[in-house]
This record gives C-alpha cells, sequence and structure tokens, in this order.
C-alpha cells in the first residue's frame, strides 16, 4: 500500500499491481531501497506474475550480484532487495510474450551505473505492436544519453537477427560504457527538423513489401522535408527469425541534435486483421507528424529516461523541454519522489500564436541529486 | 451483502489503494500485520468464518482508502506543484479516459496518442510547417 511512500525515512517502498513494474524495480536498484508490490493480479482469473515479467526479474538477477528476490506461492506478491548492479557480460532469452524493447528500456536505465561495463546479448522478439523496438530504441535513446555523457567507442545497439511476434528469434547485443557522474543538460531548444531517416523491414515476406511501406510513408513526408531516406532491411533465411512480418519506424532529427520517433508494426500472424504495407507506411508518417506536433527536444517513448538522467545527473541545474507529458511519464515523476524524494518544476510553454510549431510544451527543470556510481571499480 | 457490493465496487474504482491478502502467505502480509497476527494468536487459522475475513479486510480497505485520499487532499502545494494535480492542469494526453491507473494496466512506455488529428487536412499539416527547416524562421535564427 502507498502509506509509506512520503516517508522518507522508511527504507523500502509498497505498492500494489503489476502495473509500472519495470519502473519501481529499476528505480528500486538504483536507490537500493526495497520494494514489496502486492495484488498483482490478485483478481485475475490467472493470478500473479506473467512469463515476461517473471523473465525481467531474471534478466534483473542476472545484472545484479546479492539481490533478494521472493515472490509468493500465487506469484501476487514480489519482494525485491536490491543488490549491486555488477554487469559484465550476460546473454538472456527474452520471453516472448513482449518484444526486447521492454527489457532493453530497463537495461538502458541501469547499464551506466553498472560495475563493469555491460554486454548485453538478448534473444527474442525485436520488433513488435506493443513495445518500443530495438531500432527505435537505437537510434533515439541512444543519442539521448550521449548528451548527458553517456558515449564512446563501447556504446552501441547492434541488431544482429530480427525476430517478428509472436515466434521471435531476433538478437541484439547491447554495449554500453560504465560512468561514474551524469552531466546535467540544458535540452531547451530542439531546432527545426532538417532530415527524416528511418527503416522499413521486412521478414519473411516478399521484399516489396518494404519497397510499398517506403513509398507510401515518403508521399505524406515529401508535403514537408526533401531530405528523406528510409532504408529497406530484408533479413533472410537464419537472420529473419520465425514469423513473418514487415513494419517501419521513422526517425526526424532536428538542428540541435534532437530525435523524435515514431513505428509501426504488422499485426503477429494469427492476431488480428492483416495491415496492407500501404496502410502502414502513411499511418507511421502520420504519426511521425504527431509526434512533430507534440514536439519537445524528446520523444514520448523517452521521456523517462531523460527525467532519469535528469534525476541522477551533477548537482547542478538539468532543464528539458517535452511535449505533453504520457501517463507512463506521469506515473514515472512519481516513482522518482517516491524512491529520490526529487519533484520537477514543470512549466507549460504555449507557442506563439503567428508560429505554427505544434501544441504546447512543457519545461522540466529539477537539480540532480549527484548520484555517484559507487559500484564502479577503480582503474 | 449490499455492503459487499458496495465495497466490491469500492475496490474497483480503487485498485491502486486495495490492500488486500489472498493467502496467509507470509510475504503477503507487511510488518504491522504480521504484529497484529502475533497478539491475535491462532485466531487468523482456519478457525474463523469467511463473513468475518471479510468483515475485517472492509474495515483494512476503508481505512487505506481515507489514508490514502488524505494524503493526497493534505499534500502539501510546494513550488513545484504537487504531481498529484499535474494531470489537472498540464497538457498531458489521456488516451484512456481515465484519471486513476489501474493498477493492472499494461506496463508499457509506448504512447498511443490521441486520434482525434486529422493528419489529412491541410490546417494541421500548417498547424507544424515552421518545426521543419523549409518552414519560417525566427530572424535571430536566419
Amino acid at each position: 500500500l502507498c502509506r509509506n511512500n512520503n516517508n522518507m525515512a522508511s527504507q523500502g517502498l509498497d505498492y500494489d499491481g503489476c502495473n509500472l513494474l519495470r519502473q519501481r524495480l529499476v528505480l528500486s536498484t538504483l536507490s537500493g531501497k526495497r520494494v514489496k508490490i502486492k495484488n498483482i493480479r490478485s483478481k485475475d482469473d490467472e493470478p500473479g506474475l506473467r512469463d515476461f515479467e517473471a523473465s525481467f526479474i531474471r534478466l534483473l538477477d542476472k545484472v545484479t550480484n546479492g539481490s533478494r528476490i521472493e515472490i509468493n506461492q500465487t506469484g501476487t506478491v514480489l519482494f525485491y532487495q536490491p543488490g549491486l548492479l555488477y554487469g559484465g557480460t550476460v546473454e538472456h532469452d527474452c520471453n516472448t510474450q513482449r518484444s526486447i524493447g521492454y527489457y532493453l528500456e530497463a537495461l538502458l536505465m541501469l547499464a551506466p551505473f553498472m560495475k563493469n561495463s555491460l554486454k548485453a546479448t538478448l534473444r527474442g522478439v525485436t520488433n513488435d505492436l506493443v513495445d518500443p523496438t530495438v531500432d527505435l530504441l537505437k537510434s533515439t535513446a541512444l543519442p539521448l544519453m550521449k548528451k548527458f555523457g553517456i558515449d564512446g567507442e563501447g556504446f552501441d545497439l547492434k541488431v544482429v537477427k530480427r525476430g517478428m511476434a509472436p515466434g521471435g528469434g531476433g538478437e541484439v547485443v547491447f554495449t554500453c560504457p560504465v560512468r561514474r557522474t551524469i552531466r546535467p543538460v540544458q535540452l531547451t531548444e530542439p531546432g527545426k527538423i532538417k532530415r527524416i531517416r528511418g527503416v522499413a523491414y521486412s521478414l519473411r515476406v516478399s521484399p516489396q513489401m518494404a519497397n510499398r511501406i517506403v513509398e507510401s510513408a515518403r508521399a505524406v513526408l515529401n508535403q514537408f522535408l526533401p531530405d528523406i531516406y528510409i532504408y529497406t532491411d530484408h533479413m533472410k533465411g537464419a537472420n529473419s527469425g520465425k514469423s513473418p512480418g514487415f513494419g517501419l519506424t521513422l526517425v526526424a532529427e532536428t538542428l540541435n541534435g534532437s530525435f523524435l520517433s515514431a513505428e509501426m508494426s504488422s499485426t503477429p500472424q494469427g492476431q488480428g486483421d492483416p495491415v496492407l504495407p500501404e496502410d502502414l507506411g502513411r499511418n507511421c508518417a502520420k504519426l511521425l507528424l504527431e509526434e512533430i506536433y507534440r514536439g519537445g527536444c524528446v520523444d514520448s517513448t523517452n521521456q523517462s529516461l531523460a527525467l532519469l538522467l535528469m534525476t541522477l545527473g551533477q548537482q547542478d541545474v538539468s532543464k528539458v523541454l517535452l511535449g505533453p507529458l504520457s501517463p507512463y511519464t506521469i506515473e514515472f515523476l512519481r516513482h522518482i519522489r517516491d524512491f529520490f524524494q526529487i519533484m520537477f518544476k514543470i512549466e507549460v510553454q504555449k507557442p506563439p500564436e503567428d508560429e505554427r510549431k505544434g501544441g504546447d510544451k512543457v519545461l522540466m527543470t529539477c537539480v540532480g541529486i549527484g548520484y555517484s556510481n559507487i559500484n564502479k571499480s577503480l582503474k | 451483502k449490499q455492503k459487499l457490493d458496495e465495497q466490491s465496487e469500492e475496490w474497483e474504482m480503487s485498485t491502486e489503494l486495495l490492500a488486500f491478502a489472498d493467502s496467509e502467505d507470509d510475504l503477503e502480509m507487511s510488518e504491522e500485520e504480521k504484529d497484529k497476527k502475533k497478539e491475535a494468536g491462532r485466531e487468523g487459522d482456519s478457525g474463523h468464518s469467511s463473513v468475518e475475513e471479510e468483515d475485517q479486510s472492509d474495515d483494512e480497505a476503508e481505512e487505506d482508502v481515507a489514508a490514502a485520499e488524505a494524503s493526497v487532499e493534505g499534500e502539501p502545494a510546494s513550488g513545484c506543484g504537487s504531481m498529484n494535480t499535474v494531470c489537472t492542469f498540464l497538457p498531458v494526453d489521456h488516451p484512456q479516459k481515465k484519471k486513476r491507473v489501474i493498477a493492472n494496466y499494461v506496463d508499457c512506455s509506448r504512447f498511443n496518442p490521441d486520434t482525434s488529428h486529422n493528419w489529412d487536412l491541410e490546417e494541421m499539416l500548417s498547424s507544424i510547417r515552421d518545426c521543419f527547416v523549409t518552414g519560417k524562421w525566427e530572424e535571430d535564427q536566419d
């Protein structure tokens, strides 16, 4: 229950329900505070943790050392006492109920604060409808983290094999160096969009599908910009996973190095109505326009990653301009307050009427807590 | 019976605040509950009827809901603004149109935006023209 949440003396936090499980476990690991999550689908016909959540917890166990994890018999209660973030080389078969993005998002948040640089090989579904795909995280989350001083040669996300839902069979390798401190940032001016890049992928279907996607997406986006290049990626044989499908990831890059993204995948084989590649391309392009309308220096998917790195930054002011906060981000802010006692200053910025720059923006300001990576080994 | 119905409605409305244990597993009890249990001796075993159990959890749930509501209302209005009031005055999108987040909702960071914008309309396309290098530039940036 929430009664302990605002108690600063308390070293542990109690929550209800399976929603936001990753946020809670990630922030618990970073803050060292234990969490207890009760009533996990306790009213469901199938109560308790799902396989993908158990798989996520196993991954967390692999990258930490000395974590204590207890789950009751029905799986409706989870107790997590975080250990030290150890890192190193990790291999994990991600449960295919969720895509690799689900697991990777948490690793992106944890990897810079480990004892040893992380080299994680994750296997499973690389692209699906639910979670951010590995392509999207590669082209938006990594450049964002670079702005906070997390960079270098060893910082990479490589898509070795693709695998669509439901079968999976994809593989990615994520490598990340460790940092002692995080640099504060001032990202208040997104700048104008100079180019749009994208990847249209097709697996175990005709390579023509990707070309059809590209054509329809370009038709929408060329109304704004000539500099558009969408790569077509048709993987074959063992590199194409176990299920057929296709999809598109689009990224708009601004003059100041901000990235706004949108993506769409075909519906998994045997689930729901099939999608035409032309419709997918067009709708994905419109999703990108919606994301540009929302605007800011960080796109909707990465809002919480930006806010976490601001929170953990050196004791200086960080400012980031965001589009309207997503419900997931709002919950993340609540969790940041619970685990780190940090509150953000939130100012709404309305664009001037004579400018055609989309909707209202939100300027987020905070002073970092000066988080120091005590796990990092001295060399 | 009526009370139970009311209670079940309340549960649905406040799943996030619910305190209800399905079994008597050690892990499912907070420290306080464990203490209570010790004081009550062996009463907690199969001896007592299910009605008593319901009553007990009724009371607990009511206390918890009241406590949680009090903590929301009584939160100090700091300069940063309380996070609980964020939803009411910030440009926040609620595709699911529900203020209270469902405790067992899908845990997903991907944001599916409001579909009220029709990107086939020239008016909408025009609303973002200046976000691109091909749009109008401010004088100081030109």
